[in-house]
């Protein structure tokens, strides 16, 4: 990061002239502080890419940068972005365009509405055919490419999770087209593929045969919804994958589209559209099962007797406005007690999986302090919570490192929201 | 100068592998096949001479078959300058004879620098770079992780186990096997590629299966014999008693 | 009541306002204007455009003035000054001396708009070498070339690549003794860094500021037009000194939102110089015996709720004679002024 470049000393680590050992600190070198130009030509670049206009229009009031969650932990922010570009930064190349996670909370606050939800996806286009991609993200796009999913799981595997499942379930991958249902699920990555995330796809099976819901799921057919590709600047790949999941959409009439992941839902209602020019009646799980609030009630009879707390995903919250549908949910458990951490709603901290996020662990670390993801469950901790529950399969593992890293094993449990639920549910 | 770059679809070891009903071969019908992982640095190393302006062409050729296309378009996208789809009459059922096919090819294209993938996965003794090399006439190094061009000789990297490293001199034409590039193999986006499927065209070339029966003949293929499984200890004190029934503490 | 003629002095955007005003409420008007010309300091400095809303000046400021002289209700001597006032309030005999040649006039009333003067940046006690370095220039100097239509470096004739304006110069200064904002050139800076960037859009314009006071709809209509639109570059931190290094001048201080130093060549550095009470003003408040407030200029009795009344009787005060006073100010402040000119009269 250019800052470093300028504000620290230089040291070689092993130097020697005329014999004499002068590794280390024994060559600090300061470099000149001053800035001798203002070399714009970065901001010009960036604000003539189509989607990144707004970026031109930061007055530097630093809004953005009390609200930013990288800043907590490291030095961000829109402002701090905009005067780089003003001295010589040229943000497609510098590792700086990959810290932001694309939580819009900036976007909330901002007076001069510079938008780096559109500016940052739009630069990283660039960036991408320029071939300027972090390591950790060419992997994962690698992979979305090859097999559909960022985890570079078999793709014939993507249903293997059903096998626990007593009764059969229906998977339309082998069906034929025309084939119907009520509830159309879209299962995604994280429940098909990562251990945490079974245990809440098995979870939702359940909630859903309880409620009667007629439902099917894509199988091996489903891919990635994408979202986090196009953030990441991939928008050929995000087309793809768009075409691909919505002609499945179209091959099985259903009457609800539900989707665990507020990726994916941002995805399928806002971007898909734009592609297939088709809009599909697409609801967070969250929503739905709100929908169903009184049959849902009375089949959880069982008492939950913690004190809990919840994470609003920021593509739920933020960028989709949905705050009370998984409120409405834990206000229903049997038993527990609902504490809000300090920042919820729309001031909600991000995860840090976000943007592309999820894949950046490696070079964000370089830059902060911490993973955001610990600053958060720091907080949840702090609430005196037993339970942080959450809505985002994204978060479940990314929270449950944070809780080893805060040593918080065995204070704090992270659960999907459907898990609790579940467990409410006595069998029957 | 020209460099060929020889690709390969190999069996992705991300899906199972299943053993066909003659017990002899891999039941293909289930395999899913992806470019090799050492190929992807051979075509980068390729690449990045061309981009530091030690090479003016980087071909690359891949055996005609499903999935061929894809990684062609997927070798110009990335930046190749010309792509050709290699068409094999009658079957390589060996390594060396898939080899002396892919130097047919690669003769009848002509270049001044042959590069493969060090190994695959299908082909862990590394054949193909030494016998195109000796079914050319040509001197040949494995196991590189770096190249320099300067006229007609190349400068050749490579490491030994231990951190040893090497540096050859080689005049061209010559094969190289790589096996890491100097930078990780680059990411080809897709819009990229779409546009590349619309404007280029790739060429063919044909190579005939001439060598006869393979010396060589499979017996048996199968999975290694599954072991008895592990055993999950729930504390220290459980190790502390397997050890003890060992006899060890 | 009395009948003599209303008496204003200056006849810029206040003063011709005033008289206009007075004219309208159907009594008489005697403009009194040290200059050959109407206009004030948009004709006489050879503004180019307005602020804010970038009408020509000589254009809009002609209808002004003829409005004025077309009226024969209002009596124009230019080239004049008023150097003594004898009687009081309704009853005032005023001398106004033209050249060699002197009159008494009788008034009733007295409007005094005698506005501001530029601050002379060579007064400054940080060192911009404005009468060192030929690129170095002021508003009113960069003003009179957009009014040609053109924008150089006046050492060389050649457009610049990159142009820096100074703000606050001569404003907001203790050691120098002028307190106050001058209130209009973060506007004028800004609008004249659009008018330079409709000549030279390939220009690199930058603008270094301590506060961007671009207060009410400015904000938008010049500030925001002038960074969205023309891509001008506004920096927070203001130029400390100027030297030179070849033909390029390098403005040193710090860019306090990096919080590091700068040393950044320019080829022509605009200085935003600030209004000063006009020797006019101060030699109108010495004719007419008005109390200065605390800053130097023409003090008024109302406070913020009266701000023309003078605390000598029929003597009122309109335009940047008061303070500093964009052009809505001072007509404003002229028409109000006339009101209770006006008012005066007729119960005096």
């Amino acid at each position: 990061m250019s800052e470093h470049k300028y504000q620290d000393s230089v040291q070689l680590e092993q130097v020697i002239v005329d014999g004499m050992d002068i590794s280390g600190h024994w060559n600090k070198m300061f470099v000149p502080r001053a800035l001798t130009q203002f070399d714009i030509s970065g901001l010009e670049q960036l604000r003539d890419i189509p989607g990144a206009e707004s970026i031109n229009n930061c007055y530097q009031c630093a809004k953005c940068v009390g609200s930013c969650p990288v800043e907590y932990v490291g030095s961000y922010g829109p402002r701090k972005i905009y005067r780089k570009l003003q001295i010589g930064t040229n943000l497609i190349e510098d590792d700086y365009l990959w810290l932001c996670t694309t939580c819009k909370n900036c976007v909330r606050v901002c007076p001069k509405e510079v938008n780096m939800g559109e500016i940052i996806p739009a630069a990283r286009e660039k960036a991408v055919l320029g071939g300027f991609i972090p390591d950790e993200i060419q992997e994962m796009l690698q992979s979305v490419s090859e097999y559909g999913n960022p985890m570079g799981e078999s793709a014939r595997k993507r249903a293997k999770w059903t096998k626990p499942i007593k009764d059969s379930i229906k998977n339309l991958a082998k069906a034929e087209e025309g084939e119907s249902v009520d509830v159309l699920w879209f299962v995604g990555d994280f429940y098909a593929y990562h251990g945490r995330g079974n245990d809440a796809a098995l979870a939702m099976v359940n909630v859903f045969n309880r409620l009667g819901v007629d439902f099917g799921i894509l199988g091996e057919a489903e891919k990635t919804d994408g979202d986090s590709q196009r953030l990441v600047g991939e928008s050929g790949l995000f087309e793809d994958l768009a075409n691909h999941n919505d002609a499945l959409f179209e091959k099985f009439p259903h009457k609800d589209l539900v989707v665990n992941d507020p990726h994916a839902y941002n995805a399928i209602k806002k971007f898909y559209p734009g592609i297939t020019g088709n809009t599909r009646n697409v609801t967070h799980y969250t929503q739905f099962l709100s929908s169903r609030l009184d049959e849902l009630k009375a089949l959880m009879t069982k008492s939950f007797d913690k004190k809990v707390t919840f994470h609003d995903p920021c593509y739920l919250g933020r960028h989709n406005d949905e705050y009370n549908a998984p409120r409405e949910l834990i206000n229903s458990i049997p038993g527990a007690t609902f504490i809000e951490m300090p920042r919820h709603k729309e001031q909600s901290y991000c995860c840090g999986g976000g943007g592309g996020g999820m894949w950046l662990d490696g070079l964000v670390a370089n830059y902060t302090s911490e993973r955001l993801s610990t600053n958060r469950v720091r907080e949840a901790v702090e609430t005196g919570a037993e339970v942080l529950l959450v809505c985002c399969p994204y978060e479940v593992s990314r929270f449950e490192d944070a809780v080893k890293a805060v040593n918080a094993e065995g204070k704090l449990e992270v659960m999907d929201i459907v898990e609790v639920i579940n467990a409410c549910i006595p069998e029957g | 100068m020209k460099i060929l770059v020889l690709l390969r679809q190999v069996p992705d070891l991300v899906e199972d592998l299943e053993v066909d009903d003659s017990g002899k071969a891999l039941d293909v019908s289930e395999i899913k096949f992806k470019l090799n992982e050492y190929d992807e640095h051979a075509l980068e190393e390729a690449i990045l001479l061309k981009e530091r302006g030690e090479a003016d062409e980087v071909v690359a050729l891949t055996q005609e078959g499903e999935g061929s296309e894809k990684v062609l378009y997927t070798a110009l996208a990335k930046g190749a300058t010309l792509a050709k789809s290699i068409a094999i009459s009658g079957e390589a059922s060996d390594s060396a004879q898939f080899a002396k096919l892919m130097a047919e090819a690669a003769k009848a294209e002509g270049g001044d620098m042959i590069m493969v993938g060090v190994q695959s996965v299908d082909d862990r003794d590394g054949q193909l770079a030494p016998i195109v090399a000796a079914s050319l006439d040509m001197p040949c190094i494995s196991a590189v992780t770096g190249v320099k061009v300067s006229g007609n000789t190349a400068s050749i990297f490579k490491e030994y186990s231990g951190g040893i490293m090497a540096e050859f001199e080689a005049d061209l034409p010559a094969v190289i096997g790589i096996q890491a590039a100097e930078q990780p193999p680059r990411y080809a986006p897709v819009s990229k590629i779409k546009q590349i499927q619309d404007s280029a065209e790739i060429g063919s070339l044909s190579a005939s299966s001439s060598n006869g029966a393979s010396s060589i003949e499979v017996l048996a293929l199968a999975p290694p014999p599954k072991g008895e499984g592990a055993k999950m200890l729930d504390s220290g004190k459980d190790l502390l008693d397997v050890l003890k029934d060992l006899g060890v503490a | 009541m009395s009948d003599n003629p209303i008496l204003v002095i200056g006849g810029g955007p206040a003063g011709l306002a005033a008289a206009k005003g007075i004219a309208d409420l159907g009594r008489k008007a005697v403009l009194v204007e040290k200059e050959e010309y109407l206009g004030g300091t948009p004709i006489k400095e050879k503004y180019a455009a307005l602020t804010p809303d970038f009408r020509d000046a000589e254009e809009a400021m002609g209808e002004m003035i003829k409005a004025v002289t077309d009226d024969g209700n209002v009596e124009v001597i230019t080239n004049s000054t008023v150097t003594s006032v004898e009687g009081s309030a309704g009853n005032m005999k005023v001398s106004v001396q033209n050249g060699g040649s002197g009159k008494t006039i009788d008034v009733s009333s007295v409007i005094v708009s005698t506005g501001f003067d530029h601050f002379d940046p060579g007064e400054e006690t940080q060192v911009y070498g404005y009468y060192e370095y030929d690129d170095v220039i002021t508003l009113t100097d960069a003003e009179k070339m957009l009014k040609e239509h053109k924008f150089v470096k006046p050492s060389s004739g050649e457009a610049p690549e990159s142009v820096c304006f100074i703000q606050c110069v001569g404003s907001r200064d203790r050691q120098i003794g002028n307190q106050w904002c001058s209130k209009v050139c973060c506007g004028i800076a800004s609008k004249d860094a659009m008018e330079i960037k409709q000549i030279l859009p390939d220009a690199k314009v930058f603008v270094f500021y301590i506060d961007l006071r671009a207060y009410g709809c400015w904000e938008d209509d010049l500030y925001w037009k002038a960074q969205e639109e023309y891509k001008v570059n506004y920096i927070k931190g203001i130029v400390t000194e100027i030297t030179k290094q070849g033909d390029k001048l390098i403005v040193k201080g710090e860019d306090t939102t990096m919080g590091r130093p700068m040393e950044i060549p320019m080829d022509v550095v605009v200085l935003s110089t600030g209004m000063e009470p006009s020797e006019g003003t101060k030699e109108m408040a010495g004719v007419f015996n008005l109390p200065l407030e605390s800053h130097g200029y023409i003090g008024t009795i109302g406070g913020p709720l009266n701000t023309v009344e003078t605390s000598v009787p029929g003597v009122f005060v309109a335009g940047a004679s008061t303070g500093p006073a964009d052009l809505e100010d001072s007509v404003s402040m002229g028409g109000n002024a006339a009101m209770k000119a006006c008012a005066f009269a007729m119960k005096n």
